[in-house]
Order: structure tokens, then C-alpha cells, then sequence
């Protein structure tokens, strides 16, 4: 590992500081920088770690219909929330599912999210569930959706000396959701594809389907599902919008899958993430 | 008769304390799980730090390294390329166990992207870690290959231009490079008439099968500290490696000194696989220290691994001849190894491999052509199953492809041709080897023939099984020395060079010994070699420790044995005819006395040391000294459960069994069983070098997937056969490597059992599968 500076600030306010001044960049539970940095894909003259922020930031609260949900969180601490189990329950099954318990326990949600890379499990739920980012920066605090908060490959709307505070997830029990995560080499490993499905339970409410793996996000928002699913929601339909997923999707071939064999997954755990929850057609599940 | 040793009543009770075929615990294990125990980076280290720069570039002339810029760096201490190593009078720079044809740092070429070019030396890490940045590297990009077939077309480019024997082993005194472009050794095994038996044969049918370069990933990556004493011309080595004798001496070649001048310490290994075989990193840091004078360590990172040693890919040809009642009179194997810049041990691996390539059946006529060819690619080295794991994926596939063609049950078909027990195998007689009762096991846990796979309610999900069984020898001819030393307490130290992997070694030879002297073990310490003290030992690889050192420890403990029949005489005064020693005890008509009070009593001024020495070489008492010492032997069982719609598949159930000869200690008999399993699941699943214009892509193991504990088999059962070796202390022998060969094969006829999808290419990806069944379907 090359050597680098190490700040380990109290407060967002002071990090800001030692970012500006440093032109330092923040790390969390550093399960994704510290890997680059030992490959030496990132070489940082200083980074700022926010671990003693987890006194004031590690926490999930109940807000009016929201969680919140603070940057410095463990994924291992929300997916073993009694709050996040029971109101969000896809959040801690998605958690659950990503990487290992030893990753988990370090890994932390604003890094998670921070890091943007277009393989990660949890976004495509997040945007599912219409969760915000909150952001605070030199100038105050806004707030994101996560839809436009990542932007593409490796990149999010946080500007330089910015970072996320927390992150808000409405709770709505109109609304049902479900990940799948496909693996292929190993059960530990990323995924090869993942689909989110969303649906309101109002009558004539239309699935809202987004993808990790197979484009520069890992929100790709799959278009078009409301015209197939105008006249209501069958089994043969659910197959088009399969059709859609792959043919919409932009995949990259590697280790876990050809181009060809991860647009025909992307089609194929759309067909299953759908009728699990329209109810329509057999599970494949 | 001497007085000073007290009568014991003869009635006094003597408890049987035999120690063969119990569990013991690892004599390791707490500091293990505690992480107290010092791997080779956990030692105490005064001195430089090394960081190794890397050729960029698969094939190209150096043209040139400016290492100004790094040297002025304050806190480096100097910058040492294959230049300086070539000008120095101080070494003669190339090493490797069958050629000397790798140079210990890049000279005039590079040859694979990762090679070692150039090493910076530092006072701390990250001073030696930012100079290495600094270090600029100019090289002349030459034609690579990196592609066996294309590697032996005559316009290709020869990575070497000629290739003498090292002469070092004897089994590989004869080897020399082929005529074939960047074949560094060519194997052919003729017996019988091949194509008189395919003429004969009902049905003759061939395949292609491959796997690729995957890496040991040992968890220890390769950590080494070299200290040279300049007043002394003499080096002592800490270092990670199964070797230490290999690198003693090939160490003192390379600096022109005997070998008592290099003394090797290995301390506990964090796993190995057989990539830290013969040398890998211990010449450079060697060499280093010689340079500043000083003690130098080198600690590679897990991604440097994967540049220092890797398992050959293959390309194997299969053609066999069948009669359709399932006899096989005849087959071919051709297997080309991509052995990648480096030949290493790749003669003896295409000899061994090459020889049991038709797997394990009495096949009356065969040939089989095996092949080591130079690539632009990190060097292959031994790995587990060395091998074998390759052409049996190959072998182990066809056989079942054969079953179908002639329509019969495939392990049926394997049934029928089964070498047996001294049989024959090859054209020539084979001793005892186990092999039909680890494939019996198998069959009768799972009753093979007498149940049908119940197929799962879900329509898109098939469930199908497969077995695969193996024969693989072990490095021969070799030997083993021990010396076990008896004190006047009774306690006993065990000296040997066999290095503790993580396999149990120790604990199993402090069995043996303590056994064998009928003492509890917690009188027993096994200590990790020290060359200095430690008698020789060929290696600790080819699972052949319990067997070859165990022997040896027995012939020391019979030495010692003699000896306290000799003291009790003496003191005694009685004939040695009436002196038995047995279950820790001298036993003569006059009484039972403990041995160490033998001992003690024997010797004055506090204390005495009885040594008692053993040696087993494969030399002794055989008629054929080339044969293998012993045979490992092992089948697999696999049951999958393959979802149709995307390829993903799920092993549900295996069963493994492997020929212990006898377990001297079950549980970690099991435990190697199941850890060969395990390891063979990610040659199965995931693992793959993969490489783009010669450069490997997936460096990390990020991206590198080796199985997760959710990738295991929940329904698991391990059977220990034991066939009894009769040359193995109390019957046992070597049991690492048999079920890293028949997993894959096993896993990959359970899938075309299941869905139809055949898969010749490792790994067994979900893509690939989906593609097959769209194949088979078409
Ligand atoms: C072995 C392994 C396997 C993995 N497998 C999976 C998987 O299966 N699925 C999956 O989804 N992910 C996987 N991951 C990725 C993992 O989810 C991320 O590494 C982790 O969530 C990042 O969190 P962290 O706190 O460690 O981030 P860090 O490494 O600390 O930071 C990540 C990024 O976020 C920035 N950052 C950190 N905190 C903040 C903040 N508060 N505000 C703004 N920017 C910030 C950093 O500058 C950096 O760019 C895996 C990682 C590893 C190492």
C-alpha cells in the first residue's frame, strides 16, 4: 500500500474542512476504497476517515411514514433492525445478500451508496422504494433521490467536499417489493444480475422493475412496462417485458456472464421478480 | 545389576495406549483459532523491505530501467535489476527444478506480465512500495503467444532457446526442451497396438476437453526474510515454502557456496497448495540481502500470487475404443499443457500426469502424448492433484460421453474397466491401490443402482448425479529422514523437514511417535524444519508426509527401542531376549520399568539424550524404484439440481471417498478429504485466470471466486477407505489430493445427467450450461 495522509475527524463540519484543505477523500468502512488502494487503482495523498462519526450518525429512526437511516450504519446493523425487518422488510432480505457477515459489519449505507458501482445490490431497491439522500456540504444539507443521486459509472451528484448524512426510506404497506439477486460464480459473490419489482396494491397500480449489473448504473429503470401492462397484467405479458429488460439492458461481458447470457437474465429474473409480485403466472422461485 | 533403577512390581498395570486410528486434536489448532501462532510475517524483523516491479508487458526485450529517481528517494537503499545480477560475481542467476531457465530477475527479456523485473530495497514498506512507482521499466515489445496451439506453430515466437536439465532430481535427469516450438517437454506412453484396438473396437470416440489456469490462493501470500552474513558468506532463510531442502540447496548453487552455509527455517504455512514449491521468492530476496548486506524481507500481496505460480491450463484430446458391451481396448490422450514462461516442475508433472492420463482403468492398449508448452503467461507449477485434477476432468468427462455413445449406465461402464487391486495398469503390474473400493463406497452409500432421482415438482428445475473416480501416484523416487530424541523425562522431540501446511502433519506424526513409543502425545513435540538440524526431506507435497516421514519416524523409534533393549541389559544385567519395549514400557522378566526411568538411570550429571534416527527412501525393498510409492485413490459422488432457465446449478448432495490405506487419525483424514473437495468446487464453479493481450484481468479476489462457505454441499458425507498400504506406517498413506481430481468430472456429468447441457470447459459457469442445454435442445 502507498502511503497517505489519515484524518479522523469528529464532525461532518470538521471532515468537510480536512477535505477541502486536504483535497482528501472520505472513507467510511473503507471495504471499498481500501481494496483500490492496495491494487493501487486509487492512489489518495490523504483520506478522511469518518469512523467516529458512527457515535452521532450510526442510527435508524422512525419518522412520520419514513425511515431514516444514518450514513455511518453498518449494512449488518439495518439488516438486523427489528424497525427495518419489520417495515422494510426487501431492504434487510436485499442487505442480507450482499457480500459476506464480515463485510457487513464493517461496510456502512453512505458508503455504500457513495461508492455507486453499477454491480451493487441495494440501490435498485432504494429507487424501488423512492428512498432520498441526505446531502451536507459546506453551503447546508439538500436532499437527492436516489434515482438521480447516482448518476453513472462510479459517479454521483455529491460535488466536491460534499457527503451523505443519512439516507430516508418512505414506509408505505401499499407498497410491495422484491429483490433477486442472481449469482454465478459463488454465493458470496456479486451479482451477475439483480432485479427489484415494485408494486403499489391499489387496483390497476403498474410493477416499476430496475436492474443493477447490466448498465453504467445500478439503476437501470426498465421503460415501457406501462404500455405492455395497459390493459392489465398476464403471464404472457410478464414474458414481453422480459424481452424489454433485455433488450433495454447494456451489459459488460466478464467472469460472471457473456453479454448474450446477461441480457437473457435480465429478461429472465425480470419474468421472475414480476410474477412474484403481481401474483401472476407460476412461481419460478 | 545396576541399582539405580527401582523395580517396578511385575503386576504393575500397563495400559494399552494405542493411538492409531483415534482422533487427536491439533497440537496447533489453539494458537491457531487464537491467531497466536507466527507465520513467517508474524516474526520479529529487523532490517530492509522489499517491493518487486513487474513487467508490464507478455514478451519483450528490456531496452531499459532507470532506477535514478527511486534510488534518491531518501530511505531507499538501493534498486537491483537482472542486470546487476548478471554483472555480479556473486551469483549465477537462474534457477528452477528441471531447467534453469528462469532467471531470478528478468535479464535482457521479459516473458509474462507480471515477471519480476526489478526490486526496490527500503528501510520501510511504504518507502519501498513508492520507489517501486518510480522505477520506469522500457521494454520492446516482442510477438507473445499465449495460446498453446498457436504457441507450437513453427512461425511462432520461442520464448527460450534451449533448455538443458537442472540434473538435480533423477527422474528428470534425461529431460530436455522438444523440437517442437516452446514444447519444454514432450512425454509419450506407448502400450499395446492403439490402433490395432481401435480397429477392434464396436464404437471409437473422441472429444475435446479443457481447464484453465487457476491459482492455489493460499491465504499466506509468499512472505520470505533473507539475511546474508557477509563475514560468514553464509544466508539464513525464513520462508513459507514445502521445500527447505530444495531451497537450501539450490540457494547455495546459485551463490556458489555448500550448502551449510544456507540455513532454512520454515515456520508454520498458512496454506500452500504446492505453489510454494521448490523456490519461488527465496532466490530474489537471497539475492537482495547479498546485495546491501543486510536482512531483507519481501512480503507479496495475495494479487502477486498470482503472478508467482499458478496451475497449468490443458487441452486434452480423448479417442477411445470401446466394444459394446462396455470393454475399453483401446485409448489416446493427448494433453497439452499451458505451462505458462517458466518450465518449473512441468517435465515431471506431464511424466506423472501423463502416466495415469488414461485414468484409472486396465486399458490393454494405449497412448497417450502429454505436453509442456511455453506461453506468455505467469509459470505453472505443482498444485494438488498435481495434474491428475486436469486430465482426469478430461478422462473422468469422456468416460461418461463414452457410456451414453454405447448406451450403458456410465458407472457401469467404469465398473467393468477398473484397474484392481494388483491387477494390471499400463501393461504392467500395480500393487495394491483401492481404487474399485472407493468407487464401490460411492455406489453402495448412494445405491447408485438401485434408486431413481426424484424429480423436483418445479418443471424447470432437473435434477441429475455423477461420479467420478480416480488413481494418481506420488512423487517417487523420494526420501525422508527423521530423528527422534528421546529425554531423560520421557519427553520426545521429533526432527524432521517436513513443514506444517495446515494439513496436521505435525499432529500426525506426534501420533506416530507417541504410538510408537506407547507415551502420551503431550510428551511429543514436532518441531518445523530447520535445515540446520533437520535430516533431509525430499519435499512436503504429493500427500506423501504421513507415509514417508511416518516411516521414518517408525525406523527411529525402533532405533530407540533397541537402544533402551540395550541400556536395560546393560543395567540389568539380563539377556536382551528377555527385554521387550511396549506401551511406554521396558518389559523384562524382572520387571516393568517406564522408559524414562531407563533412560534416566542409564545416564548421570541431570539428564541424557537418546537419539534414535530413521530414514525411508522409495529406493528400498522395490522392484521397481520408479513406481509410485504408494497410489491415492478416491471417487466422488455428485447430485445437482440444475434450473433450466438461467444454467445456475446447486450441488444438493456428494459423497466422497478416498483410500487412506489406513487413517491414522480420521478426523483430519476427513478434513483432507473434504478440503480437496472444496477446493475442486471452485475449479468447478467460478475459477478462471482469465487474460486479455496477455495481461490476467482478474488479478483479485474481488473478481477471482473461490467458493464461499454458502457454495459447500449441505448434504455431505465423506467415506475413508482403507485399503491398507503395505508399505505405509501401520497401512496408512497419502490422502490430499484424490478428491480435487474427482469433484469436477463428478459435478459435471451430475449437470449433463441432469439437463443434458455437456460442458467440456472449466469452470462450469451458469452461461456455459444455459448454452448447452440450448445446444443439446437444438
Ligand atoms: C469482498 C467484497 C464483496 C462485496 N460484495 C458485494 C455484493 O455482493 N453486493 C454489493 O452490493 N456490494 C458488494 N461489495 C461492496 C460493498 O457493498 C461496499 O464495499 C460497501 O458497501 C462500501 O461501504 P464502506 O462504508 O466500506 O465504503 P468505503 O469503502 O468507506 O467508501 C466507499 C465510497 O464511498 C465514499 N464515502 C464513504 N462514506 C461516505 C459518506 N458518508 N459520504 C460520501 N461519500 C462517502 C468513499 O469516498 C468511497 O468513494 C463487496 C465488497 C467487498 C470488499
Amino acid at each position: 500500500m502507498l502511503p497517505f495522509k489519515l484524518f479522523l475527524p469528529e464532525s461532518f463540519e470538521e471532515a468537510i474542512q480536512l477535505m477541502k484543505e486536504h483535497s482528501a477523500k472520505p472513507i467510511s468502512g473503507g471495504t471499498a476504497v481500501t481494496t483500490l488502494i492496495k491494487e493501487r487503482i486509487f492512489q489518495p495523498t490523504a483520506i478522511v476517515n469518518l469512523r467516529k462519526l458512527e457515535r452521532d450518525h450510526s442510527y435508524i429512526r422512525e419518522m412520520d411514514g419514513e425511515i431514516q437511516i444514518g450514513a455511518l450504519t453498518t449494512l449488518r446493523t439495518i439488516e438486523t433492525s427489528e424497525i427495518v425487518k419489520r417495515d422494510l422488510p426487501v431492504v434487510a432480505d436485499c442487505i442480507s445478500k450482499i457480500a459476506s457477515i464480515r463485510i457487513r459489519n464493517v461496510a456502512t449505507i453512505g458508503g455504500n451508496l457513495a461508492h455507486a458501482d453499477p454491480d451493487l445490490d441495494l440501490p435498485p431497491v432504494l429507487a424501488g422504494l423512492d428512498a432520498h439522500i441526505d446531502i451536507i456540504g459546506e453551503e447546508g444539507e439538500r436532499s437527492k433521490n436516489i434515482k438521480e443521486f447516482i448518476q453513472g459509472y462510479y459517479e454521483t451528484d455529491l460535488k466536491e467536499g460534499e457527503l451523505i448524512k443519512s439516507i430516508r426510506i418512505p414506509v408505505s404497506s401499499d407498497r410491495k417489493g422484491i429483490y433477486l439477486k442472481h449469482r454465478a460464480l459463488s454465493e458470496a459473490d456479486w451479482p451477475c444480475v439483480g432485479v427489484a419489482a415494485f408494486m403499489d396494491n391499489s387496483p390497476g397500480s403498474i410493477p416499476e422493475v430496475f436492474i443493477n449489473s447490466v448498465a453504467d448504473t445500478p439503476i437501470m429503470r426498465i421503460e415501457g412496462i406501462e404500455e405492455i401492462f395497459s390493459d392489465g397484467i398476464t403471464s404472457e405479458l410478464i414474458d414481453k417485458v422480459g424481452e424489454l429488460a433485455s433488450e433495454q439492458c447494456d451489459p459488460i461481458g466478464d467472469s460472471r456472464g457473456s453479454v448474450w447470457y446477461k441480457r437473457k437474465m435480465a429478461g429472465e429474473f425480470t419474468i421472475r421478480a414480476l410474477r412474484e409480485v403481481t401474483g401472476v403466472g407460476e412461481s419460478l422461485i | 545389576m545396576s541399582t539405580q533403577i527401582p523395580i517396578i512390581e511385575p503386576d504393575r498395570k500397563v495400559e494399552k495406549t494405542s493411538l492409531i486410528g483415534k482422533h487427536v486434536l491439533r497440537l496447533d489448532g489453539e494458537s491457531k483459532v487464537t491467531g497466536a501462532v507466527e507465520y513467517t510475517d508474524d516474526l520479529p524483523f529487523e532490517g530492509y523491505y522489499a517491493e518487486v516491479i513487474r513487467s508490464n508487458v507478455p514478451h519483450g526485450e528490456i531496452v531499459s530501467i532507470s532506477t535514478e529517481a527511486a534510488e534518491s528517494i531518501p530511505g531507499v537503499i538501493a534498486v537491483v535489476t537482472g542486470e546487476d545480477l548478471e554483472n555480479a560475481d556473486w551469483i549465477s542467476p537462474y534457477v528452477g527444478p528441471a531447467f534453469r531457465d528462469q532467471p531470478v530477475l528478468a535479464i535482457g527479456k521479459v516473458r509474462y506480465v507480471g515477471e519480476p523485473v526489478a526490486a526496490v530495497i527500503a528501510e520501510r514498506p511504504d518507502i519501498a512500495a513508492v520507489a517501486s512507482t518510480e522505477v520506469v521499466v522500457k521494454c520492446k515489445k516482442l510477438r507473445s503467444v499465449t495460446d498453446v496451439v498457436k504457441a507450437r506453430k513453427e512461425d511462432a515466437p520461442l520464448l527460450h532457446e534451449s533448455g538443458d536439465s537442472a540434473a538435480i532430481f533423477e527422474d528428470l535427469a534425461m529431460v530436455h526442451h522438444s523440437e517442437e516450438p516452446n514444447v519444454a517437454y514432450a512425454y509419450e506412453l506407448n502400450v499395446g497396438d492403439l490402433e490395432k484396438g481401435f480397429e477392434e473396437a464396436d464404437v471409437v470416440f473422441e472429444k475435446n476437453y479443457a481447464t484453465p489456469m487457476v491459482q492455489h490462493v493460499h491465504l499466506e501470500p509468499f512472505v520470505t526474510i533473507a539475511s546474508y552474513n557477509a563475514a560468514k558468506n553464509s544466508f539464513k532463510i525464513v520462508t513459507g515454502n514445502q521445500t527447505p531442502h530444495f531451497v537450501r540447496r539450490e540457494v547455495a548453487r546459485i551463490f556458489g557456496i555448500p550448502s551449510s552455509k544456507v540455513e532454512v527455517e520454515v515456520p508454520q504455512m498458512g496454506g500452500a497448495f504446492g505453489s510454494k514449491t521448490y523456490v519461488r521468492i527465496e532466490p530474489l530476496v537471497a539475492a537482495l540481502s547479498r546485495a546491501v548486506k543486510a536482512p531483507v524481507k519481501l512480503r507479496q500481496t495475495s494479487s502477486e500470487s498470482f503472478d508467482t505460480s499458478v496451475r497449468d491450463g490443458t487441452q486434452t484430446r480423448v479417442k477411445t475404443g470401446v466394444t459394446h458391451d462396455g470393454v475399453i481396448i483401446a485409448q489416446e490422450v493427448e494433453v497439452i499443457w499451458d505451462s505458462g514462461a517458466y518450465a518449473d516442475i512441468s517435465p515431471r508433472k506431464v511424466k506423472k500426469a501423463g502416466y495415469t492420463a488414461p485414468g484409472a482403468y486396465d486399458i490393454p492398449n494405449v497412448r497417450v502424448i502429454s505436453k509442456s508448452t511455453y506461453t506468455n503467461k505467469p509459470p505453472g507449477v505443482a498444485y494438488r492433484g498435481f495434474g491428475v485434477a486436469q486430465t482426469a476432468w478430461a478422462v473422468e468427462s469422456h468416460i461418461d460421453d463414452v457410456a451414453r455413445e454405447i448406451g450403458m449406465d456410465p458407472v457401469e461402464l467404469r465398473i467393468r474397466n477398473i484397474t484392481q487391486d494388483g491387477g494390471t495398469y499400463n501393461g504392467v503390474g500395480i500393487g495394491i491401490h483401492g481404487a474399485p473400493q472407493c468407487l464401490q463406497a460411492v455406489v453402495d452409500e448412494v445405491d447408485w443402482f438401485g434408486t431413481k432421482l426424484e424429480q423436483p415438482s418445479k418443471k424447470h428445475i432437473k435434477k441429475g448425479r455423477g461420479i467420478a473416480v480416480t488413481l494418481k501416484t506420488t512423487i517417487t523416487p523420494s526420501t525422508s529422514e527423521a530423528i527422534v530424541l528421546l529425554d531423560a523425562d520421557g519427553s520426545v522431540n521429533v526432527i524432521t523437514g517436513g513443514t506444517e501446511i495446515g494439513q496436521g502433519i505435525i499432529t500426525t506424526l506426534a501420533q506416530i511417535t507417541a504410538d510408537g513409543l506407547g507415551i502420551g502425545i503431550e510428551y511429543v513435540n514436532v518441531n518445523t524444519p530447520n535445515t540446520n538440524s533437520a535430516p533431509f526431506n525430499t519435499s512436503t507435497t504429493s500427500s506423501r508426509s504421513t507415509f514417508h516421514l511416518g516411516n521414518a519416524i517408525l525406523g527411529a523409534v525402533d532405533e530407540l527401542k533397541e537402544q533402551l533393549v540395550e541400556f536395560a541389559s546393560e543395567d540389568l544385567e539380563i539377556e536382551k531376549s528377555d527385554i521387550i519395549v511396549e506401551d511406554g514400557f521396558v518389559k523384562t522378566s524382572v520387571g516393568n520399568y517406564s522408559i524414562s526411568e531407563v533412560v534416566a538411570s542409564h545416564f548421570v550429571g541431570g539428564g541424557g539424550t537418546l537419539i534414535g534416527k530413521g530414514y525411508f527412501s522409495t529406493k528400498e525393498g522395490r522392484e521397481n524404484r520408479y513406481e509410485s510409492a504408494f497410489w491415492m485413490t478416491g471417487a466422488t459422488y455428485a447430485e445437482v439440481s440444475v434450473d433450466t432457465r438461467t444454467g445456475k446449478y446447486s450441488i444438493d448432495k456428494w459423497v466422497n471417498s478416498a483410500d487412506c490405506g489406513k487413517a491414522i487419525d480420521p478426523v483430519r483424514c476427513e478434513g483432507q478429504i473434504l478440503g480437496a473437495a472444496v477446493q475442486a468446487l471452485g475449479h468447478t464453479m467460478s475459477e478462471e485466470m482469465v487474460f486479455e493481450s496477455g495481461q490476467q484481468v482478474n488479478k483479485s479476489l474481488l473478481d477471482y471466486k473461490v467458493p464461499a462457505i454458502g457454495d459447500v454441499p449441505k448434504e455431505s458425507k465423506i467415506i475413508i477407505v482403507e485399503s491398507g498400504d503395505p508399505n505405509g506406517p501401520h497401512g496408512a498413506k497419502g490422502v490430499g489430493e484424490s478428491n480435487t481430481v474427482t469433484v469436477p468430472p463428478a459435478i459435471g456429468n451430475a449437470i449433463r445427467d441432469a439437463c443434458g447441457a455437456r460442458v467440456r470447459e472449466l469452470p462450469i459457469t451458469p452461461d456455459k450450461v444455459l448454452r448447452g442445454i440450448e445446444e443439446a435442445s437444438e
